[in-house]
């Protein structure tokens, strides 16, 4: 009973292979049905995202010829030669593919640590096999329980905390100044391509009015429009300064725009409200002194940088505590799956014992024929209780032994000591 | 047996409000998940209901109420802390994290009072001359409690502000409320705190217009009443200043952050010193 892991990620292989490797979702079916052909009795699970592609199998056989025959299935579907998957391809198998679809799926092996998507990848992927019949018992509880790690990964731990992108980290630095967006003004000044990147993030997170300034008065309609704002000209931009809370500037300019002296009149005509200014021209658009004044946040690229890298950080801090998480669900996933091997002894165990009473409850019931339906319906029944009762206990014991001793040992002796055929289990 | 079950409540009621502050501190310390501001929350309500409790069941055991022992006036002020507490994070529940700056410091006035409870919580409170000195006396404890919160949440703006301009924005700063919901509470406390001390002294006013006879002569000049029309001073401007927004942001958080520090230290010290009533009562008080 093996669970094998083939797989390429942006930490393995570069991305033209990984381009050459990954699968159209529209072809996905196809490929999961000739990788079921291929499998003996178990199942298949193929995780294709630009990151990473990964096989997953479970079959009744070695690692090493699960792994060969999902080689051959990538280089025969791909067209490709075996000698490229030379120092690119990792191969897992049980423990090891268990623990590492747990990492990829609590997104610890992504490229940005804690990013919500590859959850969501990786239960389509499952859902699509699944859909396909390509899954099997043993994949199914896999990946429930990956799903269920995942979600433990993120509510137990400070994992997704914190953004890694400059835009996200904007956003969320304005989101800890003033809460909620909603009855905020955002002003983008000039037309930078990451000015209006951090202007979309923040109309996304639901801002509530939207003032472009531009030199070109063409240009500020022109972003004004796509984001239902308000073009003003640049020239009146002291006289309306005091209207925004959140102030993202891009200029080309040389010389700073903004002056302390300005922030100061507008903070005056705001009541001290704060102002958040994310300045991300260089040279810089807003003069150094402000980032003194009271009640004015002022952030050029560098500080974002420096926030989004400190954020990495405190990921990267809280990744032993996920793997601690993960591997304890690997040690229960592995458990509950080593029990499995005592399934056949314990269903043969119960055949033979319920034979037994079954031979015994005939012979007593003919030594005794005055008894009524309702009488032999209750001798019936107790010598039933009497079994189940006997074995319930050895059964729950033998579960819990094969998984903590060699199971093929336990399993031989419960056989010899139960008088069972040797072929059960 | 009623005494047995007041001393039980009330220390009951305190040790669910040290155990609160315990689980606040590890969220703090421990970089913890929101789930144990969940239980600190929840231990909050229950240090709530059982200090209520105890209140309710002095005042039945003595037909008096109960504000004069150092161990009744700090269990007021806890019981009043917390149940402004409770009404704020009920209202907004994603400001738990202020639990880590509120909990502790309720905990130890609660441990303060635990440490005054015996004997005297065993004794008759000494009874107040007349309902408007009950009403003072209740008041003026009510303005104390949402001075206080405003204090610590002074601290939780200037902890957030001063990070922001750091540009250090991991950790607590993350799971504080927004800059802008802190300045809110802040000054909902101050609004709700100022008015009620205004009519507490007016209330105080009545009180020795109508009963003032067991007063000295010059107990205007008492260091409880200086104290108090600095209180009223230092209030008065905040409160006007932040409404008129000439003052907000980091300026009006430190200001009522130390003023808040100075004015509990001031009365600690003549507490202390045991000349907070110097001067206050005649020869037949």
């Amino acid at each position: 009973m093996t669970i094998s892991l083939s797989g390429f990620s942006h930490h393995t292989c570069p991305v033209e292979l990984r381009e050459r490797l990954s699968f159209p979702e529209e072809r996905l079916p196809a490929a999961l049905l000739k990788l079921k052909q291929e499998l003996h009795e178990g199942g298949a699970v193929i995780l294709s995202t630009c990151n990473r592609v990964e096989v997953y199998t479970r079959d009744d056989t070695t690692p090493e010829l699960l792994h060969g025959l999902v080689r051959e299935f990538l280089t025969s579907w791909h067209g490709l030669e075996p000698e490229a998957f030379v120092g690119h391809i990792y191969e897992h198998y049980n423990r090891d593919a268990v623990a590492h679809l747990f990492r990829v799926a609590s997104s610890l092996d992504s490229m940005v640590v804690g990013e919500d998507q590859i959850l969501g990848q990786v239960h389509d992927a499952y859902l699509l096999a699944h859909a396909e019949g390509a899954t099997d018992k043993i994949l199914n509880s896999l990946f429930q329980r990956a799903f269920k790690v995942a979600k433990e990964v993120r509510t137990k731990t400070n994992i997704n905390v914190g953004k890694v992108s400059v835009s996200s980290v904007a956003v969320d630095l304005a989101a800890s100044i003033f809460g909620d967006l909603a009855d905020k003004t955002v002003l983008v000044i000039g037309s930078g391509e990451m000015g209006e990147l951090t202007l979309k993030s923040l109309v996304d997170r639901g801002v509530g009015q939207v003032l472009v300034a531009n030199r070109t008065l063409a240009n500020a309609e022109n972003i004004a429009a796509r984001y239902a704002g308000e073009p003003l000209a640049l020239a009146d931009l002291k006289n309306f300064l005091h209207r925004a809370d959140i102030i993202i500037t891009s200029t080309a300019a040389k010389e700073p725009i903004l002056l302390a002296s300005d922030f100061q009149q507008a903070l005056r005509k705001r009541e001290n409200a704060p102002m958040f200014v994310i300045d991300i021209a260089v040279p810089r658009d807003v003069d150094p002194k402000v980032i003194d004044l009271d009640n004015v946040y002022c952030y050029d690229m560098d500080d974002l940088e420096s926030v989004a890298a400190q954020n990495v950080e405190a990921r990267r801090a809280e990744m032993a505590k996920c793997l601690e998480l993960v591997e304890s669900q690997v040690d229960r996933f592995l458990g509950w799956r080593q029990s499995l091997y005592a399934e056949p002894t314990i269903v043969s165990m119960t055949q033979e014992w319920n034979a037994i009473r079954e031979r015994e409850l005939v012979k007593t019931l003919q030594s005794i024929p005055d008894l009524t339906e309702k009488q032999r319906a209750e001798v019936e029944y107790l010598t039933k209780r009497i079994v189940n009762n006997i074995l319930q206990r050895p059964m729950s014991q033998i579960k819990r032994e094969v998984v903590r001793d060699d199971a093929g040992r336990v399993l031989h002796l419960v056989k010899r000591l139960f008088g069972l055929e040797e072929s059960a289990g | 047996m009623l005494t047995a079950l007041v001393y039980t409540t009330f220390i009951l009621g305190n040790v669910l409000l040290v155990a609160g502050a315990a689980v606040a501190l590890s969220y703090l310390w421990m970089n913890s998940n929101s789930s144990w501001l969940n239980v600190a929350y929840r231990f909050a309500g229950a240090a709530l209901i059982t200090l209520l409790l105890a209140f309710v069941l002095r005042t039945f055991q003595w037909k008096l109420v109960p504000f004069t022992t150092a161990a009744d006036s700090l269990c007021l002020f806890t019981t009043l802390g917390l149940a402004v507490l409770m009404v704020q994070l009920a209202l907004f529940s994603n400001h738990r994290a202020l639990l880590c700056f509120y909990l502790p410091s309720l905990a130890l006035i609660g441990v303060l009072s635990v440490l005054a409870a015996h004997p005297t919580l065993s004794e008759p409170p000494r009874p107040l001359s007349g309902s408007l000195l009950i009403a003072h006396v209740g008041l003026v404890f009510l303005a104390f409690a949402l001075f206080f919160l405003a204090g610590l949440n002074s601290v939780a703006y200037a902890f957030q502000a001063h990070r922001l301009k750091l540009r250090k924005t991991t950790g607590l700063f993350q799971r504080l409320p927004s800059l802008d919901a802190l300045d809110k509470n802040l000054f909902q406390l101050i609004r709700a705190g100022y008015p009620t001390y205004v009519v507490t002294l007016v209330v105080g006013g009545f009180w020795v217009w109508y009963e003032g006879h067991q007063l000295s002569p010059t107990w205007y000049l008492s260091p409880k009443i200086i104290m108090a029309i600095a209180m009223l001073i230092f209030y008065a401007f905040t409160f006007h200043a932040r409404a008129a927004g000439s003052l907000r942001g980091p300026k009006l958080a430190y200001i009522v952050c130390y003023g808040t520090g100075a004015l509990i230290g001031f009365y600690l010290v003549l507490a202390l010193a045991g000349t907070l009533n110097y001067n206050f009562y005649g020869a037949t008080g």
